[in-house]
């Protein structure tokens, strides 16, 4: 056939490893400095989470995860970007509370609204960025001859500039009168504890969601190798090499897990014309093992995925090894997605890990 | 927002499997769509007004003029090219996709169907042509009286002569933009010859445009033809069409094509259009004046006033919009002079960049 054309800037996802030494965790002071914890705190909305850990596990998180833990809720709801703006939703959620919030529709294709931190970023087309008369920055591929169709726009909402009455926010709130005006469904997550009362959000008729985890026990599967190797550990370029032929099959592998897939099973016969996939290693180094795979899924903040993560280390015992990976919402048309997957090897010092980041191209 | 500007329709589609195809698209992600009607039969050259034969299933793109639409100013109204709906619906989905009527006249000699094309143009929502023959192609692209939105060629035969860089960038200045419809090569019924044909044809049009003026579409016979957009920029970037221009192709260069026949057929002449009328004071009903007298009488005096302070309003609101693009006018529309020829052609080549 005819060779692929590279894929263009703003196509390409890439995936970074990471093989590392956590510092020491104290429950009581939740570290946020240091890689694996920044890289959870940088992806912005959390769609799914998987834990994998070996079946013999699952008592000893069973009750710190499932039980006791209280189900992260959010909410969905109908309103207008005028709504969010508006005078008592502003002075509750916003300046005084952590929210976040995304409306519905594709990044690149409709125009989408997200509200993070405090931050307002709006990803609009030229009509209505046109109309909406705020300033921006072209969002896409640059060039094109001075035809920029996209546009992302910021506001931070914190600040004390924006308050009725401010020049700044007057435009904003005439934009959303005026340009941006069509009401869309939002997902509405508080990541501050107390709600406001009144709250008004009730206004708008929230329905409210909660994020109940999924088990799945007893997955029988045929688990590779879960340590590097001594020859991958090193500055070598063929060190480098084995390396990084171990994490990629180790990644697929992980993810094979996390969808269910059929083909990780002892004894799984495929045509090989339809999938020539084999659990990575030799023979004498693959094990039978029973996994269990706990799945959450809906709108997740990344400070919940943090707290899990530390509930997980904390509550397993130190030798066991398992998988946390989380996915963020996709962007754009391709459907890609940001993850992170935090992997903590077998019979190895309990503070190692391997993390993979895979970073969109935005 | 995604476009998929062909979908075959004929006389004897049914309108359940049509339903499904259309519904089948919206789930893909594709929110405007348009039905083809392919004429292949000879065009009568007898002026008989044409009828357009395609159903209207959904209200119209809010770029074209409603069907039942006076030439009153205050019923065009300011809405937004790109959206989804008009109306607010009561959740934000809507079941079926925006759907314009189209149609294709298969051209084999020129000289029996210019004069039609303009027919047809006011009929359906967007004309295409499909020429067979390299008098019909370059016919096509340089010299109809109007330029077509699109020219779609059947690639999967055989063209028989080369597609000249000149003679297809001498099209796209024009405002035409060339077509490619996937469907030509993938699908149960298509043979290899054709499908090497197809991509042979593909790839000689996208030498000789560069990838530019393209606009890709489906010519789905039945749902099963239809491809999810990230898809079709996959097999398109295989193609040769790079990812960037692939997704142009569906989303920005095709809506160029729609807004501007939009625009076309809206206003005067395509360049001016009344965006908002501008707004009164309380209008006073003539039906009370029996009972208020000389108060109604008063009534009318101010209502007279209001209505010249109206135009005079309408007459500045008119004069300084100046730059806005396809609407607002400019001092055109006050009964005297209309603004001069050079800044007419001035507008209207903003237009056709912008769109």
């Amino acid at each position: 056939m005819l060779p692929f054309s590279a894929p263009a800037v703003y196509q390409a996802s890439k995936c970074f490893v990471t093989y590392g030494v956590m510092g020491h965790l104290d429950p009581k002071q939740p570290p946020s400095k240091s890689k694996p914890w920044t890289t959870l705190a940088s992806q912005d909305f959390i769609h799914r989470a998987d834990l994998i850990i070996p079946q013999q596990a699952y008592e000893a998180v069973q009750d710190v995860l499932i039980k006791d833990k209280p189900a992260p809720q959010f909410k969905r709801v109908f309103m207008s970007l005028a709504d969010i703006l508006a005078d008592n939703f502003l002075e509750e959620y916003i300046k005084k509370r952590n929210i976040m919030m995304l409306s519905e529709g594709r990044r690149g294709i409709d125009n989408v609204f997200a509200l993070r931190q405090g931050t307002l970023t709006m990803f609009l087309d030229k009509e209505a960025y046109e109309r909406a008369g705020l300033v921006g920055k072209p969002h896409g591929v640059k060039g094109k001859r001075g035809l920029k169709p996209r546009w992302v726009v910021e506001f931070d909402l914190t600040a004390s500039s924006m308050f009725p009455g401010k020049k700044g926010f007057d435009r904003l709130v005439y934009a959303s009168k005026n340009a941006l005006s069509t009401p869309l469904t939002w997902l509405f997550c508080s990541i501050s504890d107390d709600t406001p009362m009144p709250d008004p959000l009730d206004r708008h008729h929230p329905t409210t969601l909660s994020t109940t985890p999924n088990v799945s026990q007893g997955i029988n599967a045929l688990t590779p190798t879960l340590t590097p190797s001594v020859d991958s550990i090193g500055s070598g370029g063929e060190a480098r090499e084995e390396f990084e032929s171990f994490c990629t099959e180790l990644y697929e592998w992980l993810s094979l897990v996390r969808l269910g897939s059929p083909r990780i099973q002892p004894g799984d016969q495929i045509d090989p014309y339809l999938c020539r996939y084999h659990v990575p290693g030799e023979e004498n180094q693959q094990s039978q093992q029973l996994l269990c795979k706990i799945n959450w899924q809906g709108f997740l903040a990344p400070s919940w995925a943090r707290q899990t993560l530390i509930d997980i280390i904390t509550a397993l015992p130190s030798k066991t090894w398992f998988s946390f990976s989380t996915t963020t919402f996709s962007k754009g048309m391709a459907g890609d997605n940001a993850e992170c997957t935090f992997l903590r090897p077998q019979d190895s010092s309990p503070v190692e890990y391997i993390l993979w980041e895979v970073k969109g191209h935005e | 927002m995604l476009y998929d500007l062909n979908i075959a329709w004929s006389a004897t589609t049914s309108p359940s499997d049509l339903e499904h195809t259309l519904k089948f698209a919206k789930n893909l992600g594709y929110d405007v769509v348009a039905l083809n009607h392919i004429i292949n039969s000879s065009i009568p050259t007898q002026p008989t007004p044409i009828i357009n034969p395609i159903p209207q299933l959904t209200p119209p793109h809010p770029s074209y003029p409603a069907p039942n639409q006076n030439t009153r100013a205050g019923t065009t109204t300011n809405l937004s090219t790109t959206a989804a709906s008009t109306t607010p619906s009561s959740s934000s989905e809507k079941r079926l996709p925006t759907v314009l009527r189209r149609v294709t006249l298969v051209i084999t000699d020129p000289a029996t169907t210019n004069y039609r094309l303009l027919d047809f143009a006011r009929a359906y929502d967007l004309l295409t042509l499909r020429p067979t023959n390299e008098k019909a192609f370059s016919w096509a692209c340089l010299s109809t009286t109007e330029p077509p939105a699109l020219i779609s060629l059947d690639l999967s035969t055989s063209l028989g002569y080369h597609i000249h860089h000149r003679t297809a960038m001498a099209a796209v200045h024009r405002g035409t933009r060339f077509e490619i419809c996937y469907s030509q090569a993938i699908g149960s019924g298509i043979d290899a010859r054709a499908r090497s044909q197809f991509i042979g044809n593909v790839l000689g049009l996208l030498r000789a445009t560069k990838g530019r003026g393209i606009v890709v579409s489906s010519e789905a016979r039945s749902a099963l033809g239809l491809r999810a957009p990230a898809d079709v920029v996959n097999l398109m970037a295989v193609w040769g069409l790079g990812p960037e221009r692939g997704t142009e192709a569906l989303g920005v260069g095709a809506r160029a094509v729609v807004v501007n026949e939009g625009i076309k057929r809206r206003g005067f002449r395509g360049i001016v259009d009344i965006v908002k009328p501008a707004e009164g004071g309380p209008t006073i009903d003539r039906e009370e004046t029996g009972n208020d007298g000389r108060e109604g009488k008063i009534g009318k005096q101010e209502r007279n006033k209001q209505q010249q302070g109206q135009q005079k309003q309408q007459q500045k609101n008119q004069k300084r919009k100046n730059g806005e693009g396809s609407t607002g006018g400019g001092g055109g529309q006050d009964g005297q002079g209309g603004m001069s020829k050079r800044q007419a052609k001035k507008m209207k080549k903003e237009l056709v960049a912008k769109g």
